[in-house]
Parts: C-alpha cells; structure tokens; sequence
C-alpha cells in the first residue's frame, strides 16, 4: 500500500466511522411525548375465492386467523411528538384505504403530504392487527415495517422490503420475497418459494418442498421434519446451515464455488469435484423414499451438521 | 210570384237601425299610414336586398373564453367539476327495462320514464356509492390520548449526516485506480457499494417522512457497517 493509499485509507475510516454512528447523537432525554393513536376497524364479509392484500409502510402487521368467515382490518395509527398539537395534526396525514374490488379485499396504508407541505414533525408508525379465515390467500407487501403471520393453510405471497417478517405453522402455496428484510419460519408446509436478498433466512420444523434463493445473507435450517419432500437452495455470497437429527436418511447434492463444504464424518459422501475453486459432493441414503436436498453456493459455504447445539465455531 | 216571408219586418227593422259615420280623423290616419308605407318602401326593399351573413366560429370562441375567465364563469366551472359522478349498477338499468313493459308503451310514456328512470338511477347510484357493501362494516374510528418516555431526540426528521468526503474519494480513487481495476471483484464491490449507498438513501428518505426510531436506526446502522467494510476493502486494493 503507497502512503497516498495509506492516507485515504486514515480519511475513509475515520470519516465513515462519522456516518457510521447514528446512534451517537441519540443520548436519552427523559422528556414526556404525547401519542396519539388513531383506531380504525373494518369488517368484511368472507366467502371462499376471496383474497386480503395488504400494503404496509413503516407497518407493523400481525395476520392471524380465526374461525370465522369473516375478515377483521384494526389499524392504529400513531404519532409521538413532545407537542399534543403537532401529534394530532401528524397522525390525520397517515391515510388508509380498505375496499373490496370484485373477489380482493385492499387494504393499504400511506402518509399524504401535499406538494410543498413539511413532513410529519412525528414519529409515525402504523400497526395492523388482521383475523382471516384459516383459508384465505393473503397478498403481504411491507416496506419498512415487520410482519408476523400465523396459522394460513392456503396461500400466502410476500414481497418486504426492509421488512423483517415471521412466520409459524403455514402451509400450502407459500412466495416470498424480501430484500434487506430477514425471514425467520417455523412449521412451514407446502410448495415454498423463498428469494432474498440481503437478508438472513431461518427455518425450523420445515416440511414439503423449499426452493430458495439466496444473495448476501445466510440460511440457517435448524431442523426438519419428516414431511420434508425436496431442499433447493441456490445462494450467493451466503452462507448456508443444515442442522437435521437425521442426516443420514437424506440425499445430497451439495457444491460449493469458492466456499466450502463441512458434514459429519459418517456421512459418507461421494466427492465429485474437489479442487480449491470448486466442491462438489452427493450422498445417497439406504431407504426407498428420502428427501433430495440439493445445494449449490458460491462465495460461501456449506454447513452440515446433526445437532444445531453441538455445531460449528462460529455458528 | 210567391212574396218572400216577413219580407216588410225586415225592411222596417233595417230602416229602423241607427246610422254610423266614421269620425273625420279616422280617414287622416289612414292617409298617413299609407303615406309612410309608401315612404319605407325604399327601406324595406333595401334591407331584403341585404345578403345573409353568419358569424365566424372564432367568435363564439372569444365569447366563450371571455366568460370561462369572468368570475362567474369559473365559479360555474369549479362547481361543475366538483360535480360527482355516478355510474349506476347493472341492476338498475335491469330495473328500469323490467318497469317500462312493453315497447309501444315505452314509447307513449317516454319522457315521463325517462324522468323517473333518471331518477330512479341518480338515487340508486348515490345508494351505491354510499352504502357499504353486503356483509361489509363501515370505518370505525376512534382517538387515544397517551404519553410515553421515548428519547425525544428520535423525534423529527433530520436525516443522518451528509456523506462524507473522505468516503467517496476512497471510492473514486478505487474506481480509477488500475491495480483495483485487475482485481477480479473489482466490479462486484463497486455494484455493493452502489447497492447499500441506494439503500442507505431509501433509509434516510424514510426518516424524513416518519421520523427515526430505532428499527431504522439499526437499519442504517447495519448498513453503515457493511458500507465501512467496503471501504476498506478498496483501500486494501487500490
């Protein structure tokens, strides 16, 4: 490194060091603020054929089910401001809509800031608080915000960004996509479609069959179920776990490009390739009927292992 | 010859009728009145004579645009315009055809079902419009009153601090620097930079328009992060 290199790198971090810390100017004042929290509900109606699309920003959405046919929107809008005055003007700029077109039911929140008009002085958050019927397809798009969603049996689609979402025990059609959005899944069942982008994935108790893209984050399988049917997993820049008590009762077509492969030693795995830019390995188990678990990465590595408490360094 | 019947009274009674003169005057006015005609003749032969003429288009324009710009003319325009509009459901037109019967009837009672049918329509529309769908609640809304101890200084929007000029001239100096360029991921930090530059921008936006808390605070602080590592990693390469 020359000293012109050495000085831009002294310039580079201390000045990002600067943008890097936000946080530093956000010492705790103990003043009181005034929340106003604005309370919408809407009732519809639910017959089979219907579907809930939500769009959320800066939401916090919670999808739960019930039993009952009928689907249940209770929205809260809040403003948090030091002034009651300004949290008051401030929560009537978040709008929201919910109508039914034909067989879909919108339901979408924004702030409405008129040409030339300042931006809310407020903190302004939006919450969702949403009971479907157990087999009501649901439409979730989110952009800076965070979902957590329980019990759906038919379909559910995502699409989040800077959104962290949740999921426990969904089953069939699942398609999300999330870009700098992490998705933790529990119980998951079905046809499942997962692309991310800059966001950690982990699942647990999966079952059916997983086809999931991956870039700049990591997967982390903490265990599966014997409902799982098939694992594909492409990713890049990323990392990738398997944990399963039963490894040895699966087939595997693993290949890491620039990464490595890590299995326990008994599982006796068939080297295909084995050089330093390419690793290739498969396995196939003793029983007529296994689950195939293809896995494929480049820049990261791979990660096999019985026991997610006896795991790796570092995991 | 046979003689008329009461021949005699009639001829009496004519006789007998009192005698009507007309005043002198009269026969005056009847002189003059024919003597102007007779001097207006000239006239009325020349304004029959005159040919026809209609006016230009771009009259009417120029009128019509005089009174879209008076005062009266935009008030009516703004009016109109604020005008809602109603499209009325298949059903009503159903309703309406089913009512009017027969088609010779329809044609003798036309304009009076027209009307109702317009009327009919307009108020079924407003109907439409306004009532909630079957099965379907109205908006509830309700106001809650709170306080909270949350760090006021997460209040407002002021975004986090401009880029600094030290980070984008490691970036340009990387960008231009020939040895970095041989680099095989040369452009895959360059794209990665731009990613999370976009995505620090997205995060900046979103706190001018909703104020910051801490989610978007560890947000951009990840980010932040990840943008450090790359710097240095080009100053490692350049």
């Amino acid at each position: 490194m020359n000293a012109h290199a050495a000085t831009l790198l002294l310039i580079g971090l201390s000045t990002a060091l600067t943008v890097l810390s936000p946080g530093a100017k956000l010492a705790a004042q103990g003043q009181d603020l005034h929340v106003i929290t604005k309370k919408l509900e809407k009732r519809f109606a639910y017959q089979s054929g219907y579907e809930v699309n939500i769009e959320g920003e800066k939401a916090d959405v919670s999808i739960m089910t019930w039993d009952r046919d009928e689907i249940l929107f209770e929205v809260q809008f809040v403003a948090r401001h030091p002034d009651k005055a300004v949290a008051e003007a401030d929560v009537e700029k978040m709008k929201y809509v919910a109508d039914r077109v034909r067989n879909k039911i919108y339901v979408r929140n924004y702030l409405s800031i008129a040409e030339g008009e300042a931006p809310p002085a407020s903190n302004m958050q939006a919450k969702y608080q949403v009971k479907v019927p157990k087999d009501c397809p649901v439409y979730l798009k989110n952009y800076f915000g965070a979902a957590q969603v329980a019990n759906l049996e038919k379909r559910f689609r995502y699409q989040g960004e800077f959104s962290p979402l949740g999921l426990e025990n969904v089953s069939g059609e699942i398609d999300m996509d999330s870009r700098f959005g992490d998705i933790q899944g529990r119980q998951l069942d079905g046809q499942i479609q997962i692309s991310t982008r800059r966001s950690d994935l982990v699942l647990e108790e999966i079952q059916g069959r997983y086809n999931i893209q991956a870039e700049y984050g990591e997967i982390r399988i903490l265990s599966a179920s014997s409902g799982l049917l098939d694992l594909n997993i492409q990713a890049e820049k990323s990392n990738v776990y398997l944990f399963d008590r039963k490894l040895l009762e699966n087939a595997y077509a693993l290949t890491a490009a620039h990464g490595r492969i890590i299995f326990p030693s008994d599982l006796r795995m068939e080297f295909l390739k084995n050089t330093e830019a390419l690793k290739q390995v498969s396995f196939q188990p003793q029983q007529e009927y296994y689950p195939n678990i293809t896995i494929s990465v480049s820049f990261g590595d791979i990660y096999l292992e019985k026991d997610k408490n006896s795991g790796h360094k570092g995991f | 010859m046979k003689q008329e019947i009461n021949k005699p009274t009639l001829d009496r009674a004519v006789a007998q009728l009192p005698g009507y003169s007309p005043p002198d005057s009269l026969w005056g006015n009847v002189e003059q009145t024919l003597a102007r005609q007779k001097e207006e003749q000239p006239l009325r032969q020349a304004l029959a004579a005159l040919p026809k003429y209609e006016p230009g288009a771009e009259n009417w324009d120029a009128i019509a645009e005089r009174l879209g710009q008076s005062p009266q003319g935009i008030a009516f325009r703004t009016a109109l315009s604020g005008l809602p509009v109603y499209t009325p459901p298949e059903s009503a037109w159903e309703d309406i055809e089913q009512r009017l019967g027969p088609t010779g009837k329809r044609r003798r009672l036309w304009p009076k079902i027209l009307q109702a049918a317009a009327a009919t329509a307009a108020l079924l529309a407003a109907l439409w419009a306004v009532w909630p769908a079957t099965g379907e609640s109205g908006l509830k809304v309700a106001y809650e009153y709170g306080a909270s101890a949350l760090d006021p200084s997460l209040m407002g929007s002021s975004p986090p601090a401009a880029e600094a000029e030290g980070v984008q001239a490691v970036v340009v100096a990387f960008r231009e620097d020939p040895v970095a360029q041989r680099h095989p991921e040369y452009q895959r930090t360059l794209q990665e930079w731009k990613e999370l530059s976009a995505a620090h921008e997205e995060i900046k936006s979103i706190m001018a328009r909703y104020g910051q808390d801490p989610a978007l605070i560890r947000q951009i602080g990840e980010i932040e992060r990840e943008r450090a590592g790359l710097i240095q990693k080009m100053v490692r390469e350049i």
